[in-house]
């Protein structure tokens, strides 16, 4: 019975699960914390079954509770119990947890070392995925050292699902561990040169996130980036490599300018929305970091904003957004460029969304001019009013003032204006931004000499209408602008009309219910009034009334004795009695006027903000050393009030001013003057234009009459901004017409002499003068200010600990943590898969020491190839014939077959550098042409197209707003694969002695092709065209428009080993513009043979072209591959094809076509297969091969020429070679070993060859044969 | 780099949520609050990317379920965007039918199965969809067998 309820029991518990906890939480609304805790309960007893299914169970439903934000810490052990489960159901609910619950500070994670070392080198690759992932989640500094190697030998596992998370996962143990960086670093760049897209993407990835942070240090990787950027179709890949570029060009501006042009391409080409973007932007930060020098790059910019343009005026708000944020970026260097598309900004402040609009807000801060200024501000007030919800308002009201403010006042011509504008903001409802207006209001009318009697004239009527602003609670943000208000009227008292008004508005009992802050300056500036009042009054005979005012602070100041605010009351009760002291001597008939003035006498100078900061240590001063001797305890309670109260003495004690004698004034004048002076954004009083404004008799729009009459006042007294718009107009417009009168006149004076046009021209900034005599005061700083800046950087990035320099070659002693307690085999197997598999060969796994270093080097050289190349290049004039082996021996050799294996080649940095300089210095040409020009050939068989001038509708590029960056495809696997074997044949290309010569030879012919040879007809093939030395490219067909080179379709490749299939083979052409004109809408298309046949996207149909997937500005070049399927190899085909295109010319655009022939050779489904002398021998023994051979006579070339050739034309390796005779192999796609036994004697050479297919050997032999006739 | 991958129903529980830089347990329901409110308020004419702190926010909304994933500024917004609906598209293909959250909540594991394919610590792995459900079919091939 027990047992029973025992067993009913787990049954139940078994049963619910994690779709039975959220139905249950679903189910129990009302009391959720409740039914949890009974859950969890439930789940603590099922967590000490031994079941190991219950356990995960209960694990799962933690992580969902979890996820609902309940702890479940307390159950880290068990999550630990599941990791470790065999069962890989169970594993993967373990790690889940794991990644989820665990943080840096979970103890059991120490336990989970081996068990994730022993999953890393699980047979199953998805155990291994699972423990890659969730560590990456969770990896802590111990785990990061304990496991790196593991790790890092997982980079090179064979399986690319493995590869890809093992290389992801290199960043979070670098930033953890970063000692690892170093020795994993050579792997890890291996690695983007990887078959696989997607670990070449992870690379990518982990490098960017890297070198984002320390640039510096992976300068030297721009080529190989570069490369990439070229060749990969991948946008993901392709945005992370832009970004990437972004932040390495601030380093070298000469990667900046090559990289202009690819990335132009790109913005031409591109239909993804996101890559597009991304180069903008990337052009953007190039031409900021290029800034200067670089006149020629204004058509890039042009090209960003016109790219934007298009952007912003989308329908779709993202795009807009976007848009809108990357022409901030612009707007910041250029904001010419920017300009010219206001009204489309202006467009988007009506936008209906917030955010947009806001961006709008941003750009327009750079766009104002002086010209514009007051259209903008106008524009935006009407927004103020319009604008629903604060926030968006209040962004508004700051970006008014921004905008206004910026550059020291740049932009205003009209003072007056601006102090209307800010006295209209002052309507805003429930604005927090009263003190903003208040410091401008402060700042403009301290600043601004000029405008002070127009700034206290609207400043007192403001506080006469106080009540206003303060009547309604909600307001309250606002009345910060009285205490302004009140400080501007009271130190610029002299201008006030009538001060008794005011001095009556700032005493009114109201007041007593403002901020204490503010009321505390309404006494102050009460008392600065009175005694402009007594001044007014003094020497006038009737005293009343000067007693009168007196009168009045008397009966008003009480109010404020009476405050709460310590400070309203202190201030209160000392001018009361100052007043009441005052009232005494009036009534004595005592002249009191001069000295109360003096109370307030002296001129304020704006101080910048950081002056206090930047006055400099006078030297000898020590501030840390005591004064006195330090207080004893028990002074110290006594002194400190008294401290404090010094320190704020200063800043009420006016007084202090008038004790500096006129002598320091009159200095600090001209030192001011000084300052002025060389201050660009001080504005200089111009004579003329102080004339315009003054002596203009006759003119009826003098100013302030008008205002007070014409203008509806919303709030009594108070002008509109427009009226100063409309003024300012008429200002402008009249000075402009005195100035032609003035030119009329000049002119008429000089017609005698010469008829020279003297066109004014539409008015340009300069023209526009100030209204006023405006005199912006500059912010003082002390004398020999430290013109310090201080840049912090956080201490506490990790990224820091990264900024390692990776050239260094490695030390001994860098070497991760190896195990050395256990066996090293399960580890190394992967190591060991890899290589056979990559390798390919026949290679028995005994292998004799010469043949491990030269696989060793093959890998080697695999890794070197692109650098070397390089440097040969640098170096062709010393070039000797090199011993290929003697060269390669002396390199560093990786020793990859122990586990312990992590160092690479050391690199010597010098010579880094110098490639990179050199890469560098190279003429900006896209990186196609480049590497076309490396190899591509001249074969100048030349087309002439029948051109068909039918002019066409122009083709929109397709801007579709969801347009998806592409998944990686398989075309790319091949791509990339496609391109390691170019290299090698590039490698095989520069074992030939004579190449410096034949690069000359070949360069010469470059340039030649593009001149004579008109003539020939269409359709000739490569063969009939000496080809020169080694290059792969061959000229397809070209006409006056474009010129197509291919790569002879020799990059055959068998995707997934399945020969049922057929096999595929890549076609790689390169279009060059040749004309003036833009090209777009390429249409590749061919016939079909039986045989091959073009592989066409899903749905289309087979006669359907496929379209370039680039367009080509003028001059340009770029590459696109083509794939097709070929069912039999052994005979060599032909297929026609067309190109059709669109030439676009500034007013007509016209439709051409191009046709071609592609010629596969059977060499092209060779591939280049190394193969070792005793696997060769097995094969030839086996008596599977058929024979077959052929004489080539009055061959005068060196025997190492002659072998070099028939490795880089037909793809073969060289197995062994002894004296003049050699044996050489190769592979065609679908399996077929081809053996060659290639002998020489005078001028004689013998070709026996074997292979299992005859047919093909013939057609191989036959083309071996003629590539030596030609020569 | 991505700092956290959100999906949270219309009332704005949330439905998954992933991190990919250790945040507090207590600070996350904060967050998620926060950042449901921030996404949950917008109209569905406003743009999806919110400036939120000091990181971006890229959100997308299917029928009742919001997906909000966020990325430090270094991020490229429409990449992200467009990921999110390959992610989508991914829980579409394997569930066979239009994601709903009930769906997801059911089957919280293999969404995370997912997501961990498509996304780790932060970057973008995988986006092909087939290549992204290999391990997932798998695991479905183990649990039947």
């Amino acid at each position: 019975m027990a047992l029973k309820i025992v067993k009913g029991s787990i049954d139940r518990m078994f049963d619910k699960n994690l779709q039975d906890l959220v139905r249950g939480i679903r189910n129990h609304k009302e009391d959720e914390a409740k039914y949890i805790s009974t859950c969890i309960d439930e789940i603590k007893q099922e967590l000490k079954q031994d079941n190991i299914a219950v356990k995960a169970n209960a694990v799962c439903k933690l992580t969902y509770l979890q996820m609902l934000g309940y702890d479940v810490s307390w159950a880290a052990f068990n999550i630990v119990e599941v990791m470790s489960s065999s069962k890989f159901t169970y594993k993967r609910i373990g790690y889940l947890a794991a990644s989820q619950c665990f943080h840096e500070s979970t103890d059991v994670i120490m336990l989970t070392t081996n068990q994730i070392r022993k999953d890393l080198s699980s047979p199953n690759q998805y155990d291994t995925g699972v423990a890659l992932t969730g560590l990456s989640c969770f990896v802590t500094p111990d785990l990061a050292r304990d496991l790196a190697n593991d790790i890092m030998t997982l980079m090179s596992h064979t399986k690319p699902y493995i590869r890809k998370k093992a290389v992801l996962i290199m960043y979070k143990v670098f930033l953890k561990y970063p000692e690892s960086l170093r020795p994993a670093f050579p792997r890890l760049k291996e690695k983007l040169e990887d078959p696989d897209p997607g670990v070449q993407s992870a690379a990518v990835n982990v490098i960017c996130e890297l070198a984002r942070r320390n640039p510096k240090n992976y300068l030297s990787l721009a080529p190989l980036f570069f490369k990439l950027m070229t060749s990969s179709t991948n946008n993901w890949v392709l945005i992370k490599i832009i970004k990437l570029f972004g932040a390495l060009t601030p380093l070298e501006p000469r990667l900046g300018k090559k990289l202009i042009e690819p990335l132009t391409n790109l913005i031409h080409s591109t239909s993804a929305m996101s890559l597009l973007y991304e180069c903008v932007n990337t052009v953007i930060a190039v031409l900021i970091s290029l800034s200067s020098g670089m006149p020629n790059h204004s058509a890039s910019i042009q090209l960003c904003v016109q790219k934007l343009r298009i952007l912003i005026e989308d329908s779709d708000q993202n795009l807009k957004y976007l848009g809108l944020l990357a022409m901030s970026k612009i707007l910041k260097t250029h904001p010419k460029s920017v300009q010219s598309h206001k009204d489309l900004i202006l467009q988007c402040l009506d936008d209906k969304d917030e955010s947009i609009r806001l961006r709008a807000l941003d750009l327009l801060y750079g766009m104002v001019s002086k010209k514009n200024l007051m259209e903008i501000v106008k524009k935006l007030m009407l927004h103020v009013d319009k604008a629903e919800g604060t926030t968006y308002r209040d962004e508004l009201l700051t970006k008014i003032i921004d905008i206004c403010s910026q550059s020291n006042y740049q932009y205003i011509t009209n003072f007056e204006w601006y102090i209307s504008i800010l006295v209209e903001l002052t309507r805003l409802e429930g604005t927090r931004h009263g003190h903003l207006i208040a410091s401008q209001m402060l700042d403009v009318a301290i600043r601004v000499k000029a405008i002070r009697v127009f700034a206290v004239a609207q400043m007192a009527t403001l506080l006469d209408n106080a009540h206003l602003l303060t009547g309604n609670m909600q307001r309250n943000g606002i009345c910060e602008v009285l205490y302004a208000a009140a400080w501007i009227c009271g130190e610029f008292s002299e201008h006030l009309e009538n001060p008794m008004q005011t001095l009556e508005a700032m005493l009114r009992p109201k007041v007593a219910t403002l901020p204490g802050h503010i009321q505390a300056v309404y006494v102050q500036n009460a008392a600065k009034l009175f005694a402009t009042v007594l001044k007014a009054q003094e020497g006038n005979t009737d005293s009343t009334t000067a007693q009168e005012t007196s009168q009045l602070m008397i009966d008003r100041l009480p109010l404020f004795v009476q405050s709460a605010n310590l400070e309203v009351q202190e201030r209160a009760s000392c001018i009361l009695q100052l007043v009441k002291y005052i009232q005494k001597l009036q009534q004595k008939d005592v002249e009191v006027a001069e000295e109360v003035n003096a109370l307030f006498a002296g001129e304020l100078n704006p101080v910048a903000p950081k002056a206090q900061k930047k006055v400099p240590v006078p030297e000898g001063l020590d501030l840390d050393a005591w004064i006195n001797e330090p207080p004893s305890e028990s002074e110290s309670e006594d002194e400190q009030p008294k401290a404090i109260f010094a320190k704020e003495e200063p800043k009420h004690s006016r007084t202090r001013h008038t004790e500096v004698d006129e002598k320091e004034l009159a200095r600090r004048r001209e030192a001011r003057k000084q300052e002025q002076a060389n201050n660009p954004f001080y504005i200089k009083a111009s004579p003329s234009s102080q004339k315009v404004y003054q002596d203009a008799p006759g003119v009826e729009h003098i100013p302030v009459v008008q205002i007070d009459l014409s203008v509806p006042l919303k709030v009594p007294g108070l002008p509109m901004s427009d009226q100063y718009v409309k003024l300012e107009e008429e200002r402008r417009q009249k000075e402009r017409a005195e100035k032609k009168k003035k030119e009329k006149k000049k002119r008429k004076e000089k017609r005698s002499g010469r008829g020279k046009k003297h066109d004014s021209g539409p008015e340009s900034e300069e023209d526009i003068t100030p209204a006023h005599q405006v005199d912006i005061v500059t912010e003082e700083m002390p004398e020999n200010a430290l013109p310090s800046d201080d840049d912090d950087k956080d201490p506490n990035d990790p990224h820091k600990a990264l900024d390692i320099d990776l050239d260094k070659p490695l030390a001994d002693s860098e070497k991760l943590p190896v195990r050395s307690h256990r066996a090293a085999e399960a580890a190394k197997s992967p190591v060991e898969d890899g290589e056979t598999e990559n390798a390919t060969s026949l290679e028995p796994k005994k292998k004799s020491s010469k043949e491990k270093r030269e696989k060793k080097k093959d890998k080697d050289r695999d890794r070197k190839k692109s650098k070397e190349e390089k440097k040969k290049k640098k170096h062709k004039h010393e070039e000797k014939e090199e011993d290929l082996l003697g060269g390669q021996a002396d390199e560093p050799v990786v020793q990859s077959e122990e586990a312990s294996e992590v160092a690479a080649p050391p690199t010597s940095t010098s010579a880094e550098v110098s490639d990179l300089d050199f890469w560098l210095s190279n003429a900006p040409v896209p990186s196609n042409t480049q590497e076309a020009a490396t190899v591509a050939a001249a074969a100048a068989s030349e087309a002439a197209a029948a051109a068909e001038a039918a002019p066409e509708p122009e083709a929109p590029a397709g801007t579709a707003p969801d347009s998806e960056p592409d998944e990686p495809k398989d075309a790319e696997m091949e791509e990339t694969k496609s391109s390691k074997h170019k290299k090698k044949k590039q490698k095989k290309e520069k074992e030939e002695k004579e190449k410096k010569k034949k690069k000359k030879h070949h360069h010469h012919h470059h340039h030649g092709d593009g001149g004579g040879e008109e003539s020939v007809q269409n359709g000739t093939v490569e063969e009939e065209e000496p080809l020169p030395p080694m290059s792969n490219y061959c000229l397809l067909a070209e006409n006056s428009y474009i010129k197509m080179m291919m790569e002879d379709a020799d990059q055959v490749y068998d995707i997934q080993g399945n020969l049922q299939d057929g096999s595929q083979v890549v076609v790689s052409v390169i279009f060059e513009n040749k004309c003036d004109s833009f090209l777009k809408s390429m249409e590749f298309n061919v016939l079909d043979s039986l045989n091959s046949k073009l592989q066409r996207p899903e749905g289309s149909g087979p006669h359907d072209g496929l379209t370039v997937p680039f367009q080509l500005p003028p001059g340009v070049s770029n590459e696109a591959r083509f794939v097709f399927t070929v069912q039999s190899i052994v005979m060599p085909q032909k297929l026609k094809g067309t190109l059709t295109f669109i030439v676009k010319n500034e007013d007509s655009s016209t439709h051409e076509k191009l046709d071609f022939k592609l010629h596969f050779t059977c060499t092209s489904y060779l591939i280049t297969t190394p193969c070792y002398s005793d696997a060769f021998a097995k094969l030839l023994e086996s008596g599977d091969l058929k024979g077959s051979s052929v004489r080539l006579e009055g061959v005068n070339m060196p025997f190492h020429h002659l072998l070099a050739r028939i490795c880089f034309h037909h793809h073969f390796s060289v197995v062994e070679r002894i004296d003049s005779c050699a044996s050489m192999y190769s592979r065609s796609i679908q399996g077929h070993h081809v053996c060659l036994l290639v002998k020489t004697s005078a001028q004689t050479v013998s070709i026996d060859a074997k292979c299992d297919e005859p047919t093909l050997l013939g057609n191989v032999l036959d083309e071996i044969k003629q590539t030596f006739s030609q020569c | 780099m991505i700092k956290f991958v959100l999906m949270v129903n219309r009332q704005g529980q949330t439905r998954l949520s992933r991190y990919y830089e250790s945040v507090e347990l207590n600070r996350r329901a904060a967050l998620e609050a926060d950042v449901v409110r921030c996404c949950l308020s917008r109209k569905k004419d406003q743009c999806s990317f919110v400036e939120y702190k000091d990181f971006r926010l890229v959100y997308r909304q299917y029928a009742a379920l919001y997906i909000v994933v966020g990325v430090t500024d270094s991020e490229n917004e429409l990449s992200i965007y467009e990921l999110v609906h390959n992610f989508v598209e991914v829980l579409d293909k394997y569930f066979s039918r239009v994601v709903s959250s009930g769906a997801i909540m059911f089957n919280l594991d293999r969404v995370h199965v997912i997501l961990d394919e498509m996304i780790q610590n932060g970057h973008i792995v995988e986006t092909n969809k087939s290549r992204i459900l290999a391990p997932l079919t798998a695991i479905d091939k183990m649990a039947d067998g």
